[in-house]
């Protein structure tokens, strides 16, 4: 399982990271919320079983309490500063690498969905059982579906090109929406992005002519 | 990205609203400017789309029955595709909603209708 997980602590996104990036870091249980491929949505990070056991609270409170020996601390943060250090020059290259494997895919599929952080805005001083998250609604169908996300069908583009552009081209743009689809359901994701992409294709290049073609009927017509 | 996303909404209303106004302004079926149907032209036969331009003009200007007279399918299909299209803004809400209208069967049915609507147009020379 090499899943990467995109991480959103207190609204900010990062990542992707490994799970074993993700072992040294520490996270406030309360605003930290996990997003990896094939999840319907971001959960918090506690509600990720494979995650649930690395978490660290982050307490502020532990730091505020003074000089009982500033030495001692002081060498503890030198250390955890070289730790986070050592967890972040191999969390480039994972980053790179993960940029390098979204362009291969076209833009469309795996970066962490484009949802507004389900990070509610109250501040972290409430009581964990307040902040439930409002995911309750999408994650009801997800047991139910795929695990992987199917590949837009640009139905409604190809209706809207085979209406209002007048180009055969768009009904060909439909029956690669119904491939799409059937493609997905048959299991086949690469068929079903590559259909997908075509039928995206097939709408430009519908408007396309049908632009080109204006000049050209006004003075042939 | 939502920076970005709001300039893009903003430049498709802008889009819409102007496409709105030139097609409630001028008549397509008097004015030449408006582009010909490459399919019309070229092969003699309507296709699906034939009339839509004409039928947005009435539609503009209220005369649903003129409309329905230059194309049908526009103004059958027309207010199906904003359903579908906003099911997706609301897909959080009702995922259920979005899966059903995204369903191969929705799309087959889709590509009959209008397949249909293209052979029958050119019998009956609707």
């Amino acid at each position: 399982m090499n899943l990467q997980y995109w991480i959103n602590q207190n609204g900010a996104q990062s990542g992707p990271y490994t799970i074993e990036q993700l072992q040294g870091m520490s996270f406030d249980t309360n605003n930290t919320y996990v997003w990896h491929k094939g999840m319907d949505g971001w959960k918090r990070i506690d509600k990720v079983p494979e995650l649930a056991g690395l978490i660290v609270e982050a307490a502020p409170v532990v730091e505020e309490q003074p000089a009982v020996a500033p030495d001692v601390e002081e060498a503890q943060v030198d250390v955890e500063e070289k730790e986070m250090k050592e967890a972040e020059a191999p969390a480039e290259e994972q980053v790179e690498e993960g940029v390098d494997e979204l362009a291969d895919q076209q833009d469309s599929e795996p970066v962490p969905p484009a949802y507004e952080e389900p990070v509610p805005p109250t501040p972290p001083m409430q009581t964990p059982e307040y902040v439930q998250p409002q995911m309750a609604p999408v994650q009801t169908p997800a047991p139910a579906q795929t695990p992987e996300e199917c590949p837009p069908t640009n139905l409604v583009a190809a209706i809207v090109c085979a209406v209002l552009c007048c180009t055969p081209l768009a009904v060909v743009a439909i029956v690669l929406a119904v491939m799409t689809k059937n493609k997905y359901q048959a299991g086949d994701y690469e068929k079903a992005k590559k259909y997908s992409e075509w039928g995206a294709w097939l709408c430009i290049l519908s408007v396309v002519f049908s632009i080109l073609f204006m000049p050209f009927s006004m003075i042939m017509l | 990205m939502t920076a970005r996303r709001k300039i893009t909404y903003a430049v498709l209303a802008v889009v819409f609203v102007t496409v709105a106004v030139v097609y409630f302004v001028f008549d397509p079926s008097s004015t030449r400017l408006f582009p010909k149907c490459a399919f019309l032209s070229l092969t003699g036969f309507k296709c699906p789309g034939c009339g839509s331009q004409r039928a947005i003009h009435a539609l503009l200007h209220a005369d649903v029955i003129g409309a329905i007279r230059y194309n049908a399918l526009l103004v059958v299909v027309l207010p199906v595709l904003a359903f579908v299209f906003t099911s997706r803004y609301l897909r959080d809400r009702f995922p259920r909603l979005y899966s059903h209208l995204n369903s191969a069967i929705v799309s087959i049915v889709a590509l009959i209708i209008v397949c249909l609507w293209w052979i029958l147009r050119n019998i009956y020379n609707w």
